[in-house]
């Protein structure tokens, strides 16, 4: 069994504090969606997780399996059994997808997983994500499409074989059949081994498909409600005023990028 | 083919052939491009080597120049393509000991071609100047640099792609990268186009820099540590100079060899 747990987490980015005080628990065989507008924190509280360096966390603690994970690098959260599907799946010219997963799966055991067996394992999880066989061979995630990135970060996770996996937003990009792959690919590797889970998605219709057990609500960087598979679907139905009339609170609005004159022309007259 | 005397005579054969250069002394290679050849170019040992290679029409050679030299070389070569006739020359070097290499590419015939290559591991000087001209119309002259450059290293590019008054349906393309993985080095990139000529085409693209972090991080989330990540980007850079050559035998060789340097390098 294991066990994640976020105690009173403040996270700030730039010096904007992104989070303000979040607790939450999640278990093996628990499958949780974190829900709320954009621009309220989900993406953040995922990334903070992960440990990725551009999130401070100023207050809090989170342990994975009682292991003090803030004092834990990137990589070794990850050899911990934590996984993030990201939402913008990065792109690595010049490695291919297959040796880029060897080394991953080198990195956590102590002998050299076998040749024939990685080949063996990269090659059905492939074809269970119905993608073209080649892929091995591409460099990672280069020139991928945005749905071919996002089933990619899936064979990347049933290789790694994670004890809580995260997907942020892994169903966006995705059209009707390929999300229904990659559903029943997170569902089918959650009843082998007991994943626990973290989903955020914008769609009702990828949550039907893997049915959380848990449901959170982030509003302006807490969790404002929760509840169960039937909170999934009354957001889904009724949206989230509800919630700002019932609790008198208002989301954080995602900030508009704004253009800014560089001052002078790069045509114009030099005086 | 091992060769240890000074002045040197070679008309290349067609098909694969190897070539040993072991000597303390100067050695000079007068090269012959007639047929369709693949070279492989060992250097064991020497102290300076001046090359002049002369592409006949219609000669479409590749050339591996792979330098393990445990002194420090210099390199003069001069390489000259008539008619119709097409050179890859690749170099690569991960050794420990420095070199000046000063590289001219004459396209003197129409319709010839080169691309010119280059993988290097640098943790000493190692120094490139490289030139290819079109001095004359329909000529392609492509230039290409991989490098890791680990602490110590004295990385400098210095590649111009030259296109001459009258060249006209010219190409010149160069890519150079360098990879900046300690903070005890200097890579200095120098990207030249010298275009004398309306109709052509011509393009340069480098970067010089260190692993992007957003990669690094999105390697790391996948339990990659960090010198681990090092080396994989760093075959990345280097292993796709061994694909110039054709022997498969030989290919494997040298991938090996790469792959068992950057280790060394990177993840002791």
């Amino acid at each position: 069994m294991s066990k994640l747990v976020i105690k009173d987490l403040y996270v700030e980015i730039d010096g904007k504090e992104i989070l303000k005080g979040i607790n939450l628990t999640v278990n093996s065989n628990e499958i949780h969606a974190l829900m709320g507008p954009n621009g309220n924190g989900k993406s953040t509280l995922l990334a903070a997780i992960m440990g990725h360096p551009k999130y401070i966390i100023t207050k809090g603690s989170i342990y994975f399996n009682d292991e003090d994970v803030l004092n834990m690098s990137i990589d070794e959260r990850s050899r911990a059994g934590i996984f993030l599907a990201m939402q913008y799946p990065q792109e690595i010219p010049g490695v291919t997808n297959s040796d880029f997963l060897r080394a991953a799966l080198n990195a956590r055991s102590e002998k050299p997983v076998s040749l024939f067996s990685f080949i063996k394992q990269m090659e059905n999880a492939i074809s269970e994500l119905e993608m073209k066989p080649d892929l091995a061979h591409r460099f990672l995630n280069e020139g991928f499409s945005g749905g071919e990135k996002k089933r990619n970060e899936i064979v990347q996770m049933k290789l790694l074989k994670p004890e809580i996996a995260m997907l942020d937003e892994i169903d966006s990009g995705l059209d009707v059949d390929a999300l229904k792959v990659v559903a029943k690919n997170v569902v089918d590797m959650q009843k082998e081994s007991g994943l626990g889970l973290i989903v955020v998605s914008h769609y009702e219709r990828f949550y039907e498909l893997v049915k959380p057990t848990h449901a959170h609500v982030l509003i302006d960087g807490k969790i404002i409600v929760e509840g169960d598979g039937e909170l999934v679907r009354k957001i889904d139905t009724e949206g989230y005023d509800w919630i700002y009339k019932q609790y008198s609170i208002k989301p954080v609005k995602e900030e508009k990028k704004v253009i800014t004159s560089l001052g002078s022309c790069a045509t114009a007259k030099r005086g | 083919m091992k060769i240890s005397a000074i002045d040197n005579f070679i008309e290349f054969e067609s098909g694969y052939q190897e070539i040993e250069i072991d000597s303390k002394n100067e050695v000079n290679l007068n090269l012959k491009g007639l047929n369709k050849s693949n070279v492989f170019l060992k250097i064991v040992d020497a102290k300076k080597i001046n090359i002049n290679y002369e592409g006949l029409s219609g000669s479409d050679v590749t050339l591996l120049i792979w330098n393990e030299s445990k002194n420090d070389l210099d390199f003069i070569e001069k390489y000259k393509l008539l008619n119709d006739s097409n050179l890859k020359l690749a170099y690569g070097d991960l050794g420990a000991s420095g070199f000046i290499r000063d590289t001219f590419v004459d396209l003197s015939g129409k319709g010839s071609s080169a691309l010119v290559k280059s993988a290097s591991l640098v943790k000493s000087r190692k120094h490139y100047n490289i030139c290819v001209l079109s001095s004359v119309p329909y000529t392609s002259g492509d230039i290409e640099n991989y490098s890791v450059v680990l602490e110590n290293g004295d990385y400098k590019m210095d590649a111009t792609g030259k296109i001459a008054k009258g060249a006209y349906k010219s190409s010149s393309h160069q890519t150079s990268r360098a990879l900046c993985l300690s903070d005890k080095q200097t890579s200095f990139i120098q990207p030249n186009l010298m275009i004398d000529e309306n109709d052509v085409l011509a393009s340069h693209a480098t970067s010089l820099g260190r692993i992007d972090e957003s990669q690094m991080v999105y390697m790391q989330s996948r339990g990659l540590r960090i010198n681990e990540i090092m080396a994989l980007i760093s075959f990345g850079y280097l292993l796709p100079i061994a694909d110039m050559i054709e022997n498969d035998q030989m290919r494997d060789k040298l991938k090996q060899s790469i792959e068992s340097k950057v280790s060394n390098e990177c993840l002791m």
